[in-house]
């Protein structure tokens, strides 16, 4: 038996080595994002200012700018980035396709026909509202995808459920913006580009839950989303429940996309992107891909904030401008390669 | 034979889309044999044994494993004594042949050298041993159907002593000669190893040489079980299929 | 593209260093002494075209330490630090500028972004919206009391009201007013037309007008039947995009437009944007100048 074990290739411990991996990258791509930014401050500073936080010294100098404002955007950067790449993951292996990704259950349709309605109809209510109607938007829109397309067994109802509801969201989004002002139009634009900019200890606290608590359970679905990669009835045969399994899914990817798009706008190519690359290293095995998506959607953002930060300071690009830089070329070269529809290693 | 470890169904009558497809048929299969359905398309076979699975629900009546009611049943451990290979499986996403063996793990508790030794055994019992570390999807049918048989056969692998079943449908489809004998051969050797095993063929005379039992079914009615010689009855088939049928001196069915 | 180091700040006294010894310390200490008292409102960040203008325009501009992207005018300021669109600021960015005064039109934000400024310690003045020909004078004395130019600005705020006094003189005595329309092209499809509520539509109003695209708000798009519809005298469009419109010959081909008195008369006229419609110190001056231009139409 021994000898039998010996000669099977191991690929988990490869993997755990990359998710390690992973966890270093993810560490690191922190530390410079801290250091980089409008104003120079060098990384010893940075340092020096986590440790007066955490010390409980006097804050000094720019220790606030770090503080205040880079370390808030740096946890938004990482629970939205996770976010959008789990959620992606997980909408590949629910709808079994590698090209899916959370927009197809309407949630960010709905969150923008939120995020849409308050801009132009809310007047100068701020920010609060936007982000409260993008939430609610995008678990409505959620929802009645869900409910349209449950009615007989399978995605591919959820599927065409999804189209209908995506198209009515977008044409009200595009009445709400036949009917906007100059300024309104502006807000509207930049929103649909997505920015971290809006970070703040208190939006962390409020978002935080939101996000995490999916980000924990979605895992433990990660052996029946491999199961249901063989189809729904090979799912229920191996003992699963795909019926019960679907709108857990479909909920919790709702709670933690929409709050993310809540919050900084919409955020393209993360969903897509990060979950295409990582099954490329961890093969399309969920208790892999699901982690690793989370971290690989983090490093992604925080790598992508920190360029939107600092390549036009003191102005700022949106970073939707930036993912779309990055997963526009990355899915002409997989195209090239022909590997679309293949979740290859 | 230990018929409290039977699979029946009961007078069961399912109908899907507005059709009836089975009407009361009823039909116990016991473990150590290898119970074949025949019966021209449309029949009822393969609903015949995606209720005996659990897969599809019946309208009236029941199947029970052990006695009890497959509803009653919880999943898992359902899982952990049935497996099904079904007619075709579409999976497009890059596993490996020993992660798709693994999966047929997965109603059983994580145990990460016992699986692996299973997965192993699976393989070779599948006599895919040799596709090891390769790409599923870069396999040729007939050696992705090996693949599937190693999974399901990985998913019961404890339960030959306490009454495992396999079901196959159709599993010699777009096989090639050899490996439609192969997949019935293995099929024998499981019910020979204490399963009990229920095949839905086309072959009929792949049905009469390998099966213990066969079940004749058309329009959706039970017409004959028993031994093969008995319940492939030449004219009985002749009237299902519409075509005039014998049986020839070696034993085997053929069109007059 | 600009980083800020803040070795950058203390460079304003090494002019003096030139002078000859002795004098050269004595006049040291002076500087030093003026820049110290001047340093009561060093580095500011205007965020709005119109409050740029303003500053400008009354000679504060020496304390300019950055502007947002809509402060296009003078030529001087596009070559200062650029924090981007003024509704969309990054709160590092303004800091990076290190400010002392952020002098801010009603428009900036995002609110967020507005709150960590504050938070970071800065001050914020934000200026109300100006509407009309008295907002602007006392957007211009409070812009010259918070940089410690009250002299200046309440010389610019006499001379902007006087503009305004003779050109709503002049318009009193108009025979009659022209009906107008002020549009956007938007490149191909319907352009779109200044209705209640813009810029566009008081602007006009203090010329003389009367916007006959009263029926929308704000800017929308109009339909080549409905342009000719508004009947206008006078069709206005910015001078900055003049060329791209392809000047009096691109418009007057425009679908709709040479239905309209306007198009049948020529009567397309191009007006500096930013002057007219940023209500800032030569709103006056523009709109003069417009009066001026349709004063003599026979109704």
């Amino acid at each position: 038996m021994n000898a039998v074990t010996a000669v099977l290739p191991r690929p988990h411990s490869r993997r755990r080595a990359a998710l390690a991996a992973l966890v270093t990258l993810l560490v690191a791509s922190a530390l410079w994002s801290l250091s980089r930014g409008a104003i120079d401050i060098p990384a010893t500073e940075v340092v020096a200012a986590m440790g007066r936080w955490f010390g409980g010294a006097a804050a000094r100098g720019d220790d606030n700018v770090v503080l205040m404002l880079r370390v808030p955007r740096l946890l938004l950067a990482m629970l939205v980035g996770a976010a959008l790449a789990s959620g992606g993951a997980t909408m590949q292996g629910l709808f079994r396709n590698p090209l899916a990704d959370p927009g197809l259950i309407g949630v960010s349709a709905g969150a923008a026909l939120g995020a849409v309605a308050a801009i132009v109809l809310g007047g100068s209510s701020g920010s609060w509202l936007v982000a409260v109607l993008a939430f609610a938007g995008g678990l409505g829109a959620t929802s009645l995808v869900y409910a349209l397309g449950r009615r007989h067994a399978g995605v591919a109802n959820l599927l065409l459920a999804g189209v209908a509801v995506n198209a009515i969201a977008m044409a009200g989004v595009g009445l709400l913006t036949y009917m906007a002002s100059e300024n309104q139009l502006r807000d509207l634009t930049f929103w649909s580009l997505g920015s971290l900019g809006g970070a703040t200890w208190k939006s962390i606290a409020t978002i935080a839950p939101w996000i995490l608590l999916p980000l924990a359970c979605l895992p433990r679905a990660a052996q029946a989303l491999n199961a249901l990669l063989l189809g729904e009835g090979e799912a229920t045969l191996l003992g699963f429940r795909p019926e019960r399994l679907q709108p857990l899914l479909v909920g919790l990817v709702a709670l933690a996309v929409g709050a993310s798009v809540a919050f900084s706008g919409v955020i393209g190519f993360v969903g897509l992107v990060v979950p295409h690359l990582l099954r490329m290293i961890f093969g399309p095995d969920h208790r892999f891909l699901l982690p690793g998506s989370a971290l690989g959607g983090a490093i992604l953002l925080v790598a992508a904030d920190a360029l939107a930060r600092t390549v036009v300071a003191p102005g700022e690009l949106p970073i939707g401008v930036l993912t779309a830089l990055v997963g526009g070329p990355f899915f002409l070269w997989q195209l090239l390669r022909r590997r679309i529809g293949e979740g290859v290693r | 034979m230990n018929h409290d470890a039977a699979l029946s169904a009961r007078a069961l009558r399912v109908s899907r889309g507005g059709r009836l497809i089975l009407r009361d048929v009823s039909l116990t299969a016991v473990p150590g044999q290898l119970l074949v359905l025949v019966g021209p398309n449309g029949a009822g076979k393969s609903t015949l044994l995606s209720t005996m699975a659990g897969l599809l629900e019946a309208d009236v009546g029941q199947v029970t494993l052990d006695g009890r009611p497959l509803a009653a049943w919880p999943h898992r451990e359902l899982a952990r004594r049935r497996a099904m290979l079904s007619q075709r499986v579409d999976l497009a996403f890059g596993f490996s042949v020993e992660e798709v063996v693994g999966l047929g793990r997965s109603p059983h508790a994580p145990d990460v050298m016992r699986d692996d030794r299973i997965v192993d055994a699976a393989l070779r019992a599948a006599h895919a041993w040799g596709l090891r570390g390769r790409r599923y999807t870069a396999l040729s049918g007939g050696e992705k159907q090996r693949v599937q048989l190693a999974r399901v056969l990985a998913q019961i692998w404890e339960a030959a002593s306490t009454g495992g079943w396999l079901l196959l449908d159709e599993p010699e489809a777009g096989l090639d000669i050899a490996h439609q004998h192969f997949i019935l051969r293995r099929a024998r050797a499981c019910a020979a190893a204490g399963f009990g095993v229920i095949a839905v063929l086309h072959d009929l005379n792949l049905a009469a040489r390998y099966a213990d039992r066969v079940a004749v079914l058309a329009d959706g009615a039970l017409l004959r079980h028993g031994e093969p010689t008995e319940a492939l009855d030449p004219s009985l088939l002749s009237a299902i299929y519409g075509i005039p049928l014998v049986r020839r001196a070696g034993g085997a069915i053929d069109a007059l | 593209m600009k980083r800020v180091d803040r070795a950058e700040l203390p460079l304003r006294l090494s002019p003096l260093k030139r002078l000859p010894h002795k004098a050269g310390l004595l006049v040291a200490l002076l500087g030093l002494g003026i820049s110290l008292s001047a340093s009561a409102a060093t580095r500011i960040v205007s965020l709005g075209g119109d409050v740029t203008e303003t500053i400008y325009a009354i000679h504060a501009q020496d304390e300019l330490a950055a502007v947002d992207s809509t402060s296009t005018w003078p030529e001087a300021a596009r070559k200062l630090p650029d924090v981007g669109y003024v509704r969309q600021l990054s709160a590092e960015g303004v800091l990076a500028l290190r400010p002392d005064l952020i002098l801010a039109t009603h428009d900036a934000g995002p609110a967020t972004v507005m709150t960590q400024l504050r938070d970071a310690g800065v001050r914020i003045e934000t200026l109300p919206a100006s509407r009309s020909a008295a907002d602007i004078e006392s957007k211009i004395r409070t812009i010259g009391r918070l940089t410690g130019h009250d002299k200046e600005a309440a010389e610019l705020a006499s001379e902007v009201a006087r503009q305004f006094a003779s050109l709503a003189t002049a318009v009193a005595a108009m025979p009659s007013h022209p009906r107008t329309v002020f549009l956007m092209s938007t490149g191909q499809g319907s352009p779109m037309a200044a209705g209640r509520e813009t810029a566009a539509d008081r602007a006009i109003a203090l010329a003389g007008g009367l916007n006959a695209a009263t029926g929308i708000d704000g800017y929308k798009a109009v339909s080549p039947e409905s342009l000719a519809a508004m009947k206008p005298d006078v069709v206005l469009l910015m001078k900055e995009r003049e060329d791209a419109v392809g000047g009096i010959a691109g418009v007057l081909g425009m679908p709709g437009i040479a239905d309209t008195p306007a198009g049948k008369a020529k009567r397309i006229y191009f007006v500096e944007g930013q002057a007219l419609l940023g209500f800032g110190p030569r709103t006056a001056a523009a709109a003069s100048d417009l009066q001026q231009r349709w004063a003599h139409l026979a109704p």
